[in-house]
């Protein structure tokens, strides 16, 4: 190596978003992000429906006939398919028998195994939250969004606004999970949809409110933990 | 839209006009004395309020610049511009009204029978039907400003209607734990009720606690201002709410639509001041109008003793209530009754002036001239039976009420109150309850039993007359059914295709019964005989823009995460699928030579990219790929083309072995879904093999450094040995790019030493960015897809999907080095077995094209004038000095210097066929 490169620095797929909405961007742990947005930095998050961008976050993939055990593993139980579970390093998304997403930061003996795979970049986070967070969903899915059909700890993988996107439901929010590729259409399809419920976006910074502002607690079902 | 709690104003016809909180469009005109809102679609008939319910064509208007709006039910907003429809120059002296004198020249269907010849003036006729009749014009101009949204709900139930027998249907399903939409068209709920002070007063408090009840309840969701205009399979109901339409999903479905008045036909029923009851209900008590002067009530029921007191008790001189029965069908308290007796007609033009009254069965040149200003008709109801008829519930004619409804349900389905021929208040509210608690156990179907009728109807026979209107929305007459009928279209159904009654904006409400009489009457059969025209969705007119919603994935657009990078550079952009790709950074050309002559970057990370670890991924990729790699060693990269059973292409690629049991493979750009759908498909069939198989398309971004310069500036930021020693062509590589970890491929799809990248996706920009500075002093260019294009056709690269299609096998498409048919077994074997021991078909050949005329895709492959084969790609090569592409054409004329012509803005081409590439034949700059 002749030259020697500045250290790597890690963009997530809306920071240039973020940058032109006037968002402040930090760099923290590697990764540049908007931590916060002026005009939302004092919001009172449980009277307001807020978007908040998540992608950088480690994503492990787990696959093959072991996933199974990894997950125990990593939850300290089974997890059914179409629902989450938590565990120290995060949570684990189910999709099939043979396959699993962790969205955390696993340990090296997880990813040293050869049923895992980093796909940390591969998969953008949304957060949304707020009383009509089910409402603005409404106007880009045609799925079952009701509690009785998506309990708490559901997840379900399908199209929101005609991109393939991974829909997690907490007590206090939903995840959407979605190809960095597809995100934008994904993020301006929900501002969009949520202008009619003054949906804002919020920075990093409101992270810890913004997924525990509905309760972080068990699901219903209990075994498969929310937060 | 919510109801405005102080007056507004708006402009009618560049009038300007206020109204009240609330009010209607049509009734704040109505106050302001205009009565004429509209011109009739063929005759150029002036129309006032009618219905006053919003079915009727009479109050259409165009209103900020979206046409045919109802504004008998459409609040008026501050500052909205209204206008009349079809009228020239304007509506109230509308030239085109002549043809109302002209109508014994334009019998029913008569544009069918003498418009077709001479047949090319047919154009031109029709130019001038659109033009003079119609409805109102689409604004091109404001059209794409309004914004349409569409929403999917879910409920237990739904309830379709507010009236008295939806509320209790509401309020008995969500006792009942279930949760309840109630779709309600008007800005309250209570149904008609809201209209009949007297039947409110009769309920009391049961009527206000009632609505307030619902209201209240946090099961139901309450939608208000909407119309259900469709039932769909599986309890799939359409809902139109202002700008958005709303997908409702439910277990049970409660119909309680109610009814409408029906209008008698009669000579000059048409004319502004000839009123339905219950639209005068309507705009007195909902709109706050009055009806001053003189009018005359025509009823066969006690609701026109109803209204006309009503009116009376507003100031309105009664001159009459007709009553077609023999005894008044109510107390008449004091109003001056003509018992037995009938209208003949109506007097007027812009405006009712008389009524003509006479005995039932009398003759009508003996009938009495009743001077008034209103002619209010209450006539009965009949069944709102739309919807129950769309989801598939049988209908059939109660002679006792004089209606068709519903006797058969299918599942899922309930039907409650009017819509049921039900009027009585307290039979409306069991019937709710009933409705509700079958919906809410999930059940429903079946026969339906309702509640007794209330008396029997009187005759509504009348006099026959010139203009006397069935269908206001088409202008069709009596005397034109009567005419159609003996045309030879006596079947309902065809008659109502040839004479277009129950085909305009009102879809039958106001006119089918009156059609289906008058087919009747015309066949001296039964109504129940002649049957009713099918009914179909919309129920209601809606809005194509609310039919189209939004579609948000009709804007999707994929982006790879260099992006803003090549914003910032300057690149033209091209769709490529739903990815957004550089074409170019300004000049093709200089990309083009950058690579040949120095070194270029280009990002591809639109390739798919899938992960497979496991002992058994070597037996799996010989299985599903044509070409071996069991053998492949670890380091080494390999071209493949995968294909389907039938041996077509249905894609390419490279597989790289990494390590031992841990595969890289990447697909064409756009298919890495389809490549991992077909992956997981046979690895499903093979439940014993131990494979991982990961898409990292998303979470790997890709980049292409390549020109004879590529490995010197590759050099300056990978500590690893690029030499051609360490690493020749066709290896693989894992090392740090930038301090990245990345995955490098030495392949060369332009044909140039040059390195594939793969980076992960959060780590693209800064790799890509500390690449190009790298490569400042070598001169490095970034270049895009059309430079890239230019690069492989020298080369004789093909692309999948372009220069391949759904007959495509590798063995036609210069590739049968690459089926190894002494495999045991793979995808596509058997066919590609039976296709080699064939006569070869159309082969896939370069072509050379003399100076630089640059055929089109998908140009004409010509010899001796016969179509022999067409044009792929093409473009013109500096390296080759000529134009240069590739094309499909018989395996006779595929070898080497076949001369061919190729047919370019129509003149033929000289082209030969070259099979070696046009560019460094045999590699050297590759592998250098």
């Amino acid at each position: 190596m002749i030259s020697s490169p500045s250290p790597p620095l890690a963009r997530g797929p809306l920071v240039a978003w973020h940058r032109h909405a006037g968002g402040q961007l930090e760099t923290v742990g590697g990764w540049e992000i908007c931590t916060s947005h002026p005009e939302t930095a004092g919001l009172v998050l449980a009277e307001h429906n807020v978007v908040l961008d998540w992608s950088h976050r480690a994503v492990i993939e787990l696959g093959g006939p072991r996933t199974g055990d990894l997950v125990k593993g990593l939850v300290g139980s089974d997890v059914a398919v179409g629902r989450m579970g938590a565990g120290r390093a995060g949570i684990v998304c189910r999709l099939t028998p043979g396959r699993a997403i962790v969205f955390g930061n696993v340990g090296p003996q997880v990813l040293d195994d050869t049923a895992a795979v980093d796909v940390t970049g591969g998969w953008a986070t949304i957060v949304l939250a707020g009383p009509d967070a089910i409402n603005i969903l409404s106007l880009l899915t045609s799925a079952d969004l009701r509690t009785r059909s998506m309990p708490v700890a559901a997840i379900r993988q399908g199209p929101i606004a005609g991109i393939n996107t991974l829909l997690c439901h907490f007590a206090g929010h939903w995840e959407l999970h979605a190809c960095p590729d597809s995100v934008l259409s994904l993020w301006e399809a929900l501002l969009d949809a949520g202008d009619a419920y003054r949906l804002q976006v919020v920075g990093a910074e409101r992270l810890g409110d913004v997924v525990t502002v509905g309760g972080g607690g068990g699901d219903d079902d209990g075994g498969e933990a929310d937060r | 839209m919510s109801s405005s709690v102080e007056a507004v104003t708006f402009t009618f016809d560049g009038q300007s006009v206020t109204a009240g909180p609330g009010q209607t469009i049509a009734g704040a005109l109505h106050e302001d004395g205009v009565h004429v809102l509209s011109r009739s679609f063929k005759y150029h008939r002036p129309r006032g309020l009618f219905c006053a319910t919003g079915r009727c064509p009479n109050c259409l208007c165009t209103v900020d610049g979206a046409p045919n709006v109802r504004t008998c039910v459409t609040e008026a907003t501050e500052g909205a511009i209204v206008r009349s429809q079809n009228a020239w120059p304007s509506l109230r002296f509308d030239m085109l009204s002549i043809l109302d004198r002209l109508h014994r020249f334009m019998p029913v269907g008569f544009y069918y029978r003498v418009m077709h010849k001479p047949r090319f003036l047919w154009p031109v006729f029709e130019s001038i039907v659109r033009r003079i009749a119609g409805l109102g014009r689409v604004d091109r101009e404001s059209g794409g400003s309004r914004r349409y949204d569409r929403q999917t709900l879910h409920s237990d139930v739904v309830v379709i209607g507010g009236g008295w027998a939806g509320l209790h249907a509401a309020i008995e399903a969500s006792e009942r734990g279930r949760d309840v939409t109630l779709v309600e068209e008007r800005a309250k709920l209570g149904g008609y009720l809201q209209d009949d002070p007297a039947l409110q007063v009769e309920l009391g408090d049961r009527f206000e606690s009632t609505i307030q009840r619902v209201l209240e309840d946090p099961r139901i969701r309450v939608l208000l201002r909407s119309t259900a205009f469709g039932c769909y399979e599986d309890r799939l109901v359409a809902v139109q709410s202002g700008d958005r339409m709303i997908r409702l999903r439910a277990d049970g479905v409660v119909i309680a639509t109610g009814g409408w008045e029906q209008p008698l036909v009669f000579p000059g029923n048409d004319r502004p001041g000839v009123m339905l009851a219950s639209g005068v209900q309507r705009m007195m008590w909902q709109d706050g109008c009055q009806f001053s002067g003189d009018a005359v009530v025509v009823t066969d029921n006690p609701g026109g003793y109803l209204v006309a007191h009503a009116l009376a008790a507003a100031g309105t001189n009664i001159v009459a209530v007709v009553d077609h029965n023999e005894t008044p069908s109510t107390d008449p308290r004091g109003l001056p009754v003509r018992t037995g007796q009938t209208l003949y007609s109506v007097r007027g033009r812009r405006h009712v002036t008389a009524a003509v009254v006479g005995p039932i069965e009398g003759p009508t040149s003996a009938g009495e001239v009743l001077g008034c200003n209103w002619v209010v008709q209450a006539a009965g109801f009949t069944t709102a039976s739309g919807l129950l008829a769309q989801a598939g519930c049988r209908l059939v004619y109660d002679e006792s009420r004089d209606l068709y409804r519903a006797d058969q349900l299918v599942e899922g389905y309930r039907s409650a109150g009017s819509v049921n021929g039900t009027f009585d208040v307290d039979a409306c509210a069991r019937e709710g309850r009933l409705a509700g608690e079958v919906a809410a156990a999930g059940s429903g179907g079946g026969a339906i039993e309702v509640s007794p009728a209330e008396r029997p109807r009187a005759s509504r026979r009348l006099p026959e007359g010139k203009k006397a209107f069935v269908c206001l929305c088409e202008d069709v007459t009596e005397g034109d059914l009567f005419d159609a009928v003996a045309d030879g279209f006596s079947n309902i159904e065809t008659l109502k295709r040839y004479s277009t009654v129950c085909m305009g904006p009102c879809q039958g409400k106001m006119c089918q019964a009156g059609s289906i009489a008058a087919c009747a009457r015309a066949n001296g059969a039964t109504i129940s005989e002649t049957g009713r025209t099918t009914a179909r969705p919309p129920d209601q007119p809606v809005p194509l823009g609310v039919l189209a919603g939004r579609a948000p994935h009709r804007h999707l657009c994929r982006l790879t995460a260099l992006h803003d990078w090549h914003i910032e550079a300057g690149a033209v952009f091209m769709d490529s699928g739903a990815w957004k790709r550089p074409e170019s950074y300004g000049d093709a050309s200089a990309e083009y030579q950058a690579v040949r002559d120095g070194v270029g970057l280009i990002d591809v990370s639109t390739l798919g990219k899938l992960e497979l670890c496991g002992p058994d991924v070597a037996e799996f990729l010989e299985f599903v790929y044509p070409n071996r790699f069991a053998k492949l060693p670890i380091g080494k990269v390999r071209y493949g083309v995968i294909c389907d059973e039938s041996g077509i292409i249905i894609d390419d690629g490279t597989i790289a072995r990494l390590e031992e049991d841990r595969w890289f493979v990447t697909t064409t750009t756009g298919n890495a879904e389809g490549v991992d759908s077909w992956f997981r498909w046979w690895l499903a069939t093979r439940p014993d093999w131990d494979i991982r198989l990961t898409n990292i398309s998303g979470a790997t971004a890709a980049m292409n450094l390549a020109g004879p310069l590529s490995r010197e500036v590759l050099e300056r930021v990978c500590d690893g040995d690029l030499s051609t020693e360490s690493m020749p062509y066709l290896a693989a590589r894992q090392m740090e790019v930038a301090g990245v970890g990345a995955i490098l491929l030495r392949i060369g799809f332009v044909g140039e030493l040059g390195y594939e990248i793969h980076v992960p996706t959060h780590l693209a920009e800064h790799v890509w960015s500390e690449l190009m500075s790298a490569g400042a002093a070598a001169g490095i260019r970034p270049f895009g897809v059309e430079a890239q294009r230019r690069l492989r056709l020298d080369k004789q690269h093909l692309l999948a999907g372009q220069d391949t299609d759904a007959l495509s096998s590798p063995l036609d498409a210069g590739l049968p080095w690459i089926v190894k048919l002494d495999k045991p077994d793979f995808v596509g074997r058997e066919a590609l077995k039976r296709a080699s021991g064939r006569e070869p078909g159309q082969q896939l050949v370069g072509f050379r094209l003399e100076g630089k005329q640059v055929p089109p895709e998908p140009s004409l492959v010509l010899v001796d004038g016969r179509l022999e084969g067409r044009v792929t790609s093409a473009r013109y090569s500096p390296v080759a000095g000529a134009t240069v592409g590739l094309a499909w054409v018989p395996a006779e004329l595929s070898e080497n210097g076949r001369e061919v012509s190729i047919q370019i803005d129509g003149q033929l081409v000289n082209a030969v066929v070259q099979r070696e590439p046009f560019y460094d034949p045999d590699g050297a700059r590759l592998k250098s």
